[in-house]
């Protein structure tokens, strides 16, 4: 026999374990209501599909369960009896149920016994109404959506594997779906139908600019902007500071004296300032709507992009080598802070302003700056901008050829890019090396989701000013920018309503929908649990507490007869492999069920990490394959390889 | 273990003088060598087939012989024969050029099946026997036998039940530019492949082939592995027969040479997946309809569908 890697749990087994959790769940919750015998079928069908499956990996053939099904429904049609209808037809559904289980299962097998567990459910709830019946509700409808889950994931490739810990948090995520589904529901039938907020109108009035990213900003042309509230991306993360909440997404060195554009990308080459990765960290776990571009957002500064197809630029920022228009997922390290370290920048690709350069511009800036001294130049400038006359708007924006010029000395409204540009611009005829960077500011904290959500109205453009011996540090010239993205969408208590409904969105597009399975299942080992769970208080009387601890026997009964029969215990050697595999996924590398260890790290490009990890592999193959066992000591020192690794 | 694997690197570094960028076929056929087996090499003439023998025997300082196959080629030109002599009135055994440690038989594939039946037999038992007598051959024993692929008229392609004698089916293959120029330059060193001074003598590759067998440790997860990889050769669907039980033996047999070589005293999975394309193509037989496609390619992917024992 092959050996198997037993610390994983197959996808197939999970499926048919909790399968079997919910028919005697279904069970549990019907027993009272119908005549004994059946239910005396029903266990023995049950046990026999258990004994049969695990012990003798036998089937009864699907023909003869179909002509017994076909027998069964006759004989409940024959002893039909209107006055008993909902406990016969509850009857007849068990007994259906039990042959279900005897059955060779696959994917519709598996959905045709919830399908019957979910009418047993509502027959149930015909016949009590009590609370008794809402927890059963609540643990049947938790069943149900994490035997959902697992089947779309067995559905899609049934050779699946799961670790354990990541099958624990993908169930500890799915608590979440019966809890959210009640008040959802009361959002979604009560409150939503009576309201005028547009909730998909965000598409509308094309003729109109729209707020949102862009990698050309372009002035002078529009003269308002329409803000748009959909989504451009949700970042699952820590909550900050307001402050630090600039997402990167494209540095532009280029202006024509309309428009800004990204014109000498270079491809990021390390130095010595620029590898220091000093400071707070802050991961992120991004998922990007196809918003029909490539560039990729992180919190400023983002050091570490990890995704396929990514490509990193000199300024720091990122691109996907493939055209957003799917849904995307990627995970993002930043260091917080105000300063990129740079050095040696060219010189010339920061300082280009357009030739024919207002006059006028070029005069005020030497005015500003006169008698100034470095970072007093730049602060200067700012405060001309941030702190002057100057107005934020997205109205009567200047329609201009010349449009820093008319932003400047005649109309004095304008939005971010107005200040940007005119703020970089000024830098660079002061002889500032600077850049404009394109993303978003801001974003909506979800609590229950930890997660924030940015949408295309937080599009932002600020501005990087380089100081020699220092780096690019960040300037934000729009003036009280802060409010315009920290504050919520008009209508306070209606944005709760809807930033708690993307929450089920989020959960849905995270965990269910759209991205590749491969990605999905190193997330779920990846992310934390850390929400907090509300209480839910019950009344129990004397009569339902004995009923619940039939329930609660039942599943652990049905809990240790699935552990016995299909995990076999982790040895040490296995969590010590798995944790390797892990850690090797983290940088990127996934093992091959068919590779050698040494064969499959041979191929690591990163020349330090291939060689600590041939470090481990030797010395645990050492062991492994001279058959010796696995002494704590030799563990302690392999983890402290892996732990450096 | 370290000094000895130290000059069986050395014997591949300077024999890859002889045969520039080889050092992939010369390490195989050591390691064919080491494991105790035969090997046959599937090549065109002129890419260095009788060098690399040639190159082993003498640096390994054994014994050489050397058989060129034809149609006329009677067994007895291969295992000797009794001759009357009048002065003694005894007959005389004169050994042919069997009685090496290392034989070439060149294109093996035009002698006669008669012939190589006799051969292939001698290769197996390690003895011949002529008019009633048997002979032993000696201890160290290897056949390192040619066939010429291109060639199709007037040859006998051996059987393929008879190709499981060979523990290795390689080919040397054309050399790149670079090698090809560097030869050119050197012009041929086939003369001076007779002078190589060993670098072994015969009791040394005894105690080597000895100490791979009784020192290199295989485990029970590598021997399920393996047995995983014969199961899936039985049960293919590109294959008619799958695996011998002494094909079995073979694949553990030359992961152990080819961990020893690595400086290990235990088999991993990578030491039989590496030789898995020249240990395992020969020895199975493919279904008619599939005869055309390449069968290392087919045989790699089966064992590439085979989990590592983790
Ligand atoms: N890879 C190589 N490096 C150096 N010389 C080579 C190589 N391959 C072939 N030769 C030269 O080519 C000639 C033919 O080699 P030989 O061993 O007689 O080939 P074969 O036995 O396959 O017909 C010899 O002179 C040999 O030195
Ligand atoms: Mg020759």
């Amino acid at each position: 026999m092959i050996l198997k890697n037993i610390q994983q749990v197959k996808i197939g087994h999970a499926v048919n374990a909790i399968s079997y959790l919910i028919g005697i769940m279904a069970f549990v919750g019907i027993y009272e209501h119908i005549h004994g015998a059946y239910s005396a079928f029903f266990i023995s069908m049950f046990l026999a599909s258990i004994y049969f499956e695990y012990r003798k990996n036998y089937y009864i053939p699907r023909r003869a369960l179909t002509a017994f099904s076909v027998l069964v429904i006759l004989f409940f049609f024959y002893k039909f009896d209107s006055s008993e209808l909902i406990t016969q037809t509850l009857e007849a559904l068990l007994v259906l149920l039990g042959i279900k289980f005897l059955e060779k299962k696959q994917v519709r097998d598996y959905m045709q016994i919830y399908a019957i567990a979910l009418f047993l459910l509502s027959g149930l709830g015909l016949m009590t109404l009590g609370m008794d019946f809402v927890v059963y509700f609540l643990i049947l409808v938790f069943l149900l959506s994490v035997a959902f889950v697992l089947l779309t994931y067995y559905a899609q490739d049934s050779s699946l594997e799961f670790s354990k810990g990541s099958m624990a948090k993908l169930v500890a995520k799915c608590l979440w779906i019966p809890l959210l589904a009640i008040p959802l529901s009361v959002v979604m039938f009560v409150i939503l139908p009576r309201t005028q907020y547009p909730l998909l109108d965000f598409l509308n009035r094309p003729d109109r600019a729209k707020t949102g990213f862009t990698d050309r900003v372009r002035l002078g042309e529009v003269s308002s902007i329409q803000e748009d509230a959909s989504i451009v991306f949700r970042a699952n993360m820590e909550k900050v500071e307001e402050s630090v909440l600039y997402w990167r997404g494209i540095a532009l060195d280029y202006f024509d004296g309309t428009s800004w554009r990204s014109f000498e990308k270079r491809l990021f080459v390390p130095n010595t300032r620029t590898t220091k990765i000093e400071g707070r960290r802050i991961r992120q776990m991004i998922y990007l709507e196809p918003y029909q571009n490539v560039y990729l957002f992180g919190l400023d500064k983002p050091v570490f992009i990890s995704t396929r197809y990514v490509k990193k630029y000199d300024d720091l920022s990122y691109s996907s080598s493939i055209y957003i228009d799917r849904r995307m997922r990627y995970e993002v390290l930043s260091i917080i802070g105000d300063i990129i370290e740079d050095e040696n920048i060219d010189e010339e690709r920061y300082l280009q302003v357009p030739e024919n350069i207002s006059s006028r511009i070029v005069d005020l800036v030497n005015t500003t700056i006169r008698g100034k001294e470095g970072p007093e130049k730049i602060w200067s400038l700012y405060s001309l901008l941030h702190d002057g006359e100057f107005k934020y708007s997205l109205q009567n924006l200047p329609l201009s050829k010349n449009p820093l010029e008319t932003f400047l000395f005649d109309s004095k409204y304008g939005n971010c890019e107005y200040f940007a540009s005119t703020f970089a611009v000024m830098l660079r005829i002061a002889g500032i090396p600077s850049r404009v960077i394109g993303g978003y500011r801001g974003g909506y904290y979800n609590d229950v989701g930890q997660y924030y959500l940015i949408p295309q109205k937080n599009a932002h453009v600020w501005v990087e000013a380089f100081v020699p011996q220092k780096g690019w540090f960040r300037y934000d010239p729009t003036p009280a920018s802060m409010e315009n993205f920290a504050l919520p969408l008009e209508g306070g208590s209606l944005l709760k309503a809807r930033i708690f409904l993307d929450t089920v969105n989020y959960y849905w597009y995270a965990f269910i929908i759209n991205y590749n399975l491969e990605k999905q299942i190193s997330f779920i080992r990846k992310v934390r649990t850390g929400i907090k769970k509300p209480s839910l208080r019950l009344k129990f009387d004397k009569d339902g507490l004995s009923k619940y601890l039939i329930i609660a026997l039942s599943i652990a009964g049905m809990i240790i007869v699935v552990r016995l029969l299909i995990m076999p215990r982790q040895s040490r050697e296995k969590k010590l492999l798995s944790a390797f595999l892990q850690k090797m996924e983290k940088h990127g590398y996934r093992k091959e069920a068919s590779q050698g260890l040494e064969e499959f790290v041979s191929r690591v490009d990163d020349e330090r990490l291939r060689e600590q990890a041939s470090t481990f592999v030797r010395s645990f193959e050492e062991i492994y394959f001279r058959d010796k066992t696995f002494t704590r000591e030799s563990v302690a020192g392999l983890r402290n390889i892996l732990a450096s690794m | 273990m370290e000094k000895e694997i130290n000059k069986i690197e050395y014997i591949t570094q300077s024999l890859s003088d002889y045969l520039q960028g080889k050092e992939r076929a010369l390490a195989l056929s050591l390691i064919s060598f080491f494991s105790k087996g035969h090997l046959l090499i599937e090549d065109l003439p002129g890419l260095g087939k009788t060098t690399l023998a040639i190159g082993i025997a003498k640096s390994l300082g054994l014994s050489f012989g050397r058989i060129q196959c034809t149609s006329d080629l009677l067994p007895t030109d291969i295992t000797g024969l009794s001759i009357y002599n009048k002065s003694s009135g005894e007959f005389e055994f004169h050994p042919g050029p069997i009685f090496n440690n290392i034989v070439l038989c060149d294109e093996i594939n035009r002698a006669t099946p008669k012939t190589q039946s006799a051969l292939l037999e001698a290769m197996e038992e390690k003895q011949v026997t002529i008019e009633g007598k048997t002979y032993k051959l000696p201890k160290l024993f290897c056949v390192i036998a040619t066939q010429n692929p291109a060639e199709q008229f007037g040859t006998f392609p051996l059987p393929e039940s008879q190709l499981d004698r060979f523990m290795m089916k390689i080919s040397i293959g054309y050399p790149s530019r670079d090698a090809e120029k560097e030869i050119l330059k050197i012009g041929s060193r086939r003369e001076e492949i007779y002078l190589i001074e060993p670098v072994m003598d015969h009791e040394e590759v005894m105690d080597i082939q000895e100490e791979i067998v009784k020192k290199v440790y295989i485990s029970d997860k590598i021997l399920d592995y393996t047995l995983s990889i014969i199961q899936a050769t039985r049960g293919n669907g590109y294959l008619a027969t799958g695996l011998s039980t002494r094909g079995a033996l073979t694949i553990t047999n030359t992961a152990k040479t080819n961990a020893y070589f690595r400086g290990r005293d235990f088999v991993i999975p990578e030491d039989i997946k590496e030789l898995a394309e020249y240990t395992i193509p020969h020895r199975v037989i493919f279904k008619e309809e599939y005869e055309n496609l390449n069968k290392r390619e087919i045989i790699k992917s089966l064992v590439d569908g085979i989990p590592a024992p983790l």
